[in-house]
Formats: structure tokens, sequence, C-alpha cells
């Protein structure tokens, strides 16, 4: 069943074309992981999903919500950001509690019950009091999915979401990922972590050049990578 | 040179009086300052695009007159435009502009430091673009913001003395008639000082306590 529809999307930055026409289709509780070189458009086009960019064409249809309603659209669909992005006043409790509370209108007890359970999800129970500036990277970055699932999203967005960790503390946030791809979570996930893509993902799409110009099950998109640009790519990225 | 005590005590009601009124300019012109700067900050950062133009001209002629200019544009202009406003009042209205545009700079410059990927998280949970900013920037801002801000409303409270050419009775004006009648000058001088001191000094000690318990 189809969550997620993405028709013809365009986006240009000045005279750089980012998206140049891409059609998406996500079902219900599927696992998609983008890559591709920099610049290829992987982020702008999850970024035009939640509209965090207004592609200048094109349509995205996420199922039962109306396209009008940009803050309906963000509030069912949660996103993480590559540089964690919490707000650093706030505990990790807070960070978590803030949107339940203000745009669903849970009370405070109600709220912070959502983020313990939330935080002890993502491994993190006893840190709820810690400010992030008090937290690794990865427990960041493990705070900020929480606080992404608190809104109860049908689709989760993941904008390298490990690119700025440090090596040991990746496979901390790559487990939550793949345990809520199990759980039966719809993603998208931007990603070079390949292991990844191969471990958790349903299918894996290939941008360049604003284009996604290859998307396979994991299997045939490393073992018969279906276009030679992604044949390069594959070389470069796993090929020392 | 011999200070005289009793000349002190007896000029001291009537500046003690002004004071009240200089208090009282201040607070409300501040509370109006308040009220408008993150409306015109709001505006700034977030507006269509033709009232940010609007907004940040009329921010950059508000800082570019000389606070007296303002005071004398509403005290003597307004009326012709039909809007006729007591001395009192026009001193609020025009120390309250004067206050609300560099506030509202304050106040912005403050929220953009914060960066894009603050704003865009909260976008990305669902808060509307104004609310993300009032709810989610502000409070980060607020620790930035309270130290100029503070400078920026003892100013305020230094300019009320420009009231004094509008007949307003506030210190300055109330001070200079009584050195004038009496020649009185230094004891009135001292007097004048130290009121300016005591509310200028409470405004940033308070100030300071505000800062400490944001700082926690």
């Amino acid at each position: 069943m189809t969550l997620l529809a993405a028709r013809g999307l365009v986006k240009r930055f000045g005279s750089f074309t980012a998206l140049d026409g891409v059609d998406l289709d996500l079902n219900r509780g599927e696992r998609l992981v983008i890559c591709g070189p920099s610049g290829s458009g992987k982020s702008t086009l999850i970024r035009c999903i939640n509209r965090l960019e207004e592609p200048d064409a094109g349509t995205v249809v996420v199922e039962g919500i109306p396209t009008t309603d940009r803050q309906a659209l963000r509030r069912k669909v949660g996103m993480v950001f590559q540089q964690f992005n919490l707000f650093p006043n706030l505990t990790a409790r807070e960070n978590i509690a803030v949107a339940p509370r203000k745009l669903l209108g849970l009370s405070r007890a109600e709220a912070d019950a959502r983020a313990e359970a939330l935080l002890a999800r993502v491994q993190l129970a006893g840190h709820a009091d810690k400010l992030p500036s008090g937290l690794s990277g990865g427990q960041q970055q493990r705070v900020a999915i929480a606080r992404a699932l608190a809104m109860e999203p049908v689709l989760m967005l993941f904008d390298e979401p490990t690119s700025a960790l440090d090596p040991e503390m990746i496979r901390e946030v790559l487990d939550v990922m793949v345990e809520l791809g199990q759980g039966g979570m719809s993603m998208i996930v931007v990603t070079h972590e390949m292991g990844f893509a191969r471990r958790a993902a349903d299918r894996i799409a290939f941008m360049d050049q604003g284009r996604i110009v290859a998307m396979a099950p994991p299997q045939q998109f490393f073992d018969a990578p279906p276009h030679p640009r992604l044949v390069r790519f594959l070389d470069n990225i796993l090929g020392h | 040179m011999s200070f005289d005590w009793a000349a002190f005590f007896e000029y001291l009601p009537r500046l003690i009086a002004a004071a009240g009124v200089t208090l009282q300019v201040s607070l409300l012109s501040l509370a109006l300052a308040c009220l408008l700067a993150p409306i015109l900050a709001l505006a700034w950062l977030l507006g269509p695009a033709p009232l940010r133009v609007i907004v940040r001209a009329f921010i950059e002629l508000i800082r570019g007159l000389p606070p007296l200019v303002v005071i004398a544009f509403c005290y003597f202009a307004l009326p012709k435009l039909g809007v006729v406003l007591s001395g009192f009042w026009c001193g609020v209205l025009a120390l309250g502009v004067v206050g609300a545009v560099y506030a509202a700079e304050i106040i912005r410059s403050a929220i953009e430091s914060l960066g894009k990927g603050q704003f865009e998280a909260a976008l990305a949970l669902g808060f509307a673009r104004w609310r993300a900013v009032l709810e989610i920037l502000l409070p980060q801002a607020l620790r930035r913001i309270l130290p100029p801000l503070t400078n920026e409303f003892a100013n305020l409270i230094k300019a009320s003395s420009l009231l004094s050419v509008i007949s307003v009775h506030e210190i300055s004006q109330v001070g200079q008639s009584l050195i004038f009648e009496t020649f009185v000058v230094i004891e009135i001088l001292v007097q004048m000082a130290v009121l300016y001191l005591i509310i200028i000094g409470s405004v940033t000690l308070l100030s300071r306590r505000l800062e400490r318990g944001l700082g926690a």
C-alpha cells in the first residue's frame, strides 16, 4: 500500500538543479536507503518530502495528509538531521516532550511519560535530565530520533544521521534505526553506510545529478549494480 | 564650596515627584517597547517580502534619527495628522518606538545567530514558523538578548530627560527649572544624578537577577 508518492520533483538553487524530475513511491512499512555522490540531490529530495524545501515543480503526497497543510504534514513525518539539532537549552526529556506538549496538547505528565518511554527505547533511560551538551554525539542523535518519534510519525526521514559522528558511535545509532525499521516504521534514510543499507533496507536508490538513476533491493544493488555510474560509485566507497 | 543641605532638602520633594514621572514614562515606554519589539523582529524575520522591506525601512529610519527628533515629531507633527497626545503620552510613544526598534534589532540578531538548524528542527516537528521563533528560538536567545537589552533600556530611561523639551515634568525638566528659579545648582544636580542612578540601577539589578535565573 502506497504511503508516499512523489511525482516530477524539481528543485533549483540559482542555476544549480538539485532535483531534476524525481519520482518516488514508498509503501507503508518500507525502508528505503538513498545514496549517491555529494551534490546528487539526496538531502534535497527528503527535504522536499517534508517541505523544508519547497519544490519548484512536482507534487508529494503522503497518504491521508492534505498537501496544502505543511504543519500537519511535518507532524506526521519525522526528521533526523546530520547535526542532531537538539535544543541546547532543554534536557533530553524536554527536547522530546516539547512538541507533543505544545502541538498535540499533551499534559506535561503525559508528554514526560512519552519522553521517558522513548528514551528507554533508544537505550537512554537514565539520561532524561541531561542537557545535550552533557551527551555524546551518538547519544544526542538517539535523543533526536526519540524527539521525532514523539510525534508518532507515519514516516521517518533520516538525513545522513551518522555523518557527523565519531566512528565508534555510528553503530549505536544504526542499531536504533534497524530496530525501528524492524518494528514496521516506514523510513527513508540518506546515508553512505552501505553495511546498514545491506542489513536494513528493502530497496536502495542511487542518485546522481538530481535524478534517481538506479533502484533495487540490496542484493541486486550490490551484486549486480544496475547502472554504470553506480558501479563506479560503489567501487569508490567500497573498493578500498 | 559649601553644600547647602537646607536647600537640598527643601527641593528634594519636588524632584522626587518628578522622579515619579520619569519612572512612569520610562516603565510605560519600556512596556510599549517590549510589546512592539518582538512583533517588529518577527515581521523582519518571517514576514512576506513587502512587509520586511517596510519594517526594515522603519527600523533604519528611527535608528537614524536622534531621539529628540522623534520626540519632537510626535509632539509637533502628529497633531497635524489628527493624532493629539499630551506631552506625557507623546513621550511614552516616542521613547517606546525608539526603544522598540533597537530591541527588535537585538532580538533579530540573537535569533539569527542561533543558526538555521534549530529553526528547521522546530519546523520539522510541526511548529508553525512564528511559533518556532517564539517558543523554541526565543527562549534560547534570551540569554544573549538580555545584556544588550538592559543597556538599551538604560539608554531609554536617560533619553526620558529629553522630554523636558516638550514640558513633561520629569527629573530633568523640574531640575532645570528649579535651578533657574533658585540658582541652587550643585545641590539640585546632585539630586538629579542620584535619582537617575537609583532608577537605572534598579533596572540593571533586576536584569542581572533575570540573567542569573536564566543561567541556571
